[in-house]
């Protein structure tokens, strides 16, 4: 889902501090300004706006009569959610909500700002090492879910049973082989590894190949990068239907028991985990935002 | 103090202390020349707030104006 906010302030730069925060906020949101409640309104009329932030001091319409114009509107024009920021309350309360409208401080809190953004959205904000946050979307993650599945399924030829997505803490073993492929778009960069536990490569090395193997050779270990290439392109083709931009790129394979994998960014790490047969499967995914 | 007054100082402190924060995530990520970019407007926000508090202090009576 692509979260259409705007941003209206007559002062530039303050358009400039919320769309970043913005942009911190959400995963690839569309970010409209305007530089009176006038053009907004306008705006708010032509187009469904998801969220609405607006300051209250400004030239031909007010943030306060914009927000009473647009509460006037249809229901199907209102935007979804609508924030205030004004320098009515003092930069040390918490931010108000009265009627479905959030009332923030100014100067506010950018950190604050971004927690109740996502909060809007139904993500959760997960702290990264240097302080900075991120979150992928449910929608990104029903995209690797999905294709992991059908990959599994379809090329290993075996039943597949999801067994849970959550978030990986560090130094956890990640399985006996992977393969690990970068993640590249105009938005963010990251990567996503696909890692099996010997008993689950087995089994699907022998759906895909034919035969009986009791242990990782060299001969079959190619098999975890045409998975990993095979959910790649899938979630790649997926993703980008709506509007994701990731580029090409291909994988690589890391064999040995109970090994680390380490990611090409740092972040959270999102682990799906899967039954297969009678082992493992997981499908980690890494990835933050390029700062612009 | 009036509403306009505490407006006006209100946007160039926001304007310093948001750019700053956007500088200090830059610098995180290694974007120096950006990070600098956000520190100028920061510096100019802050000459504005000068520019504003000078205005101020003039229309304070003469015997006040050596204390502030």
């Amino acid at each position: 889902m692509k979260e259409k906010i705007l941003i209206v302030d007559d002062e530039e730069e303050i358009r400039e501090l919320i769309a970043f925060s913005i942009e911190r906020a959400l995963v690839n949101p569309i970010v409209m300004q305007c530089g009176d409640g006038q053009e907004a309104y306008d705006c708010i009329q032509k187009e469904k706006i998801d969220l609405l932030i607006t300051d209250v001091k400004m030239p031909k319409m007010g943030g306060t009569r914009l927000v009473a114009s647009v509460n006037n509107l249809p229901a199907e024009q209102k935007p979804t959610h609508m924030i205030v920021i004004s320098i009515l309350t003092t930069p040390q309360e918490e931010p108000k909500v009265i009627n479905g409208t959030s009332f923030f401080p100014k100067p506010w809190d950018a950190s604050q700002l971004e927690t109740h953004i996502r909060h809007l959205f139904g993500l959760v904000a997960i702290d990264r090492p240097a302080g900075k946050k991120t979150e992928i979307d449910q929608s990104v993650i029903d995209v690797f879910l999905e294709a992991t599945i059908q990959v599994l399924t379809v090329t290993g030829n075996i039943s597949v049973q999801p067994d849970g997505v959550f978030m990986k803490q560090p130094d956890t073993v990640s399985g006996d082989i992977s393969a690990i492929i970068p993640m590249n778009s105009k938005e963010y960069t990251g990567s996503m590894s696909i890692s099996f536990t010997t008993p689950a490569f087995l089994e699907l090395a022998e759906g895909m190949v034919g035969g009986h193997f009791t242990e990782i050779t060299s001969d079959i270990e190619s098999a975890a990068g045409e998975l990993c290439n095979q959910l790649y392109g899938l979630v790649k083709r997926n993703l980008n239907r709506v509007g994701h931009s990731l580029a090409p790129a291909i994988p690589s394979i890391i064999s040995g028991p109970n090994h680390k994998i380490r990611h090409l960014v740092q972040g959270p790490c999102y682990t799906l985990q899967f039954q297969v047969g009678a082992g493992t499967v997981r499908v980690e995914v890494v990835i933050s935002p390029k700062l612009r | 103090m009036d509403a306009k007054l505490i407006h006006d100082m209100s946007n160039p402190l926001t304007i310093a202390h948001g750019m700053i924060g956007i500088a200090l995530s830059h610098l995180e990520s290694g974007d120096v020349q950006n990070a600098v970019n956000k520190l100028q407007k920061s510096i100019l926000a802050l000459d504005k707030l000068k520019i504003i508090l000078q205005a101020e202090r003039a229309k304070l009576p003469n015997t006040l104006k050596a204390e502030v």
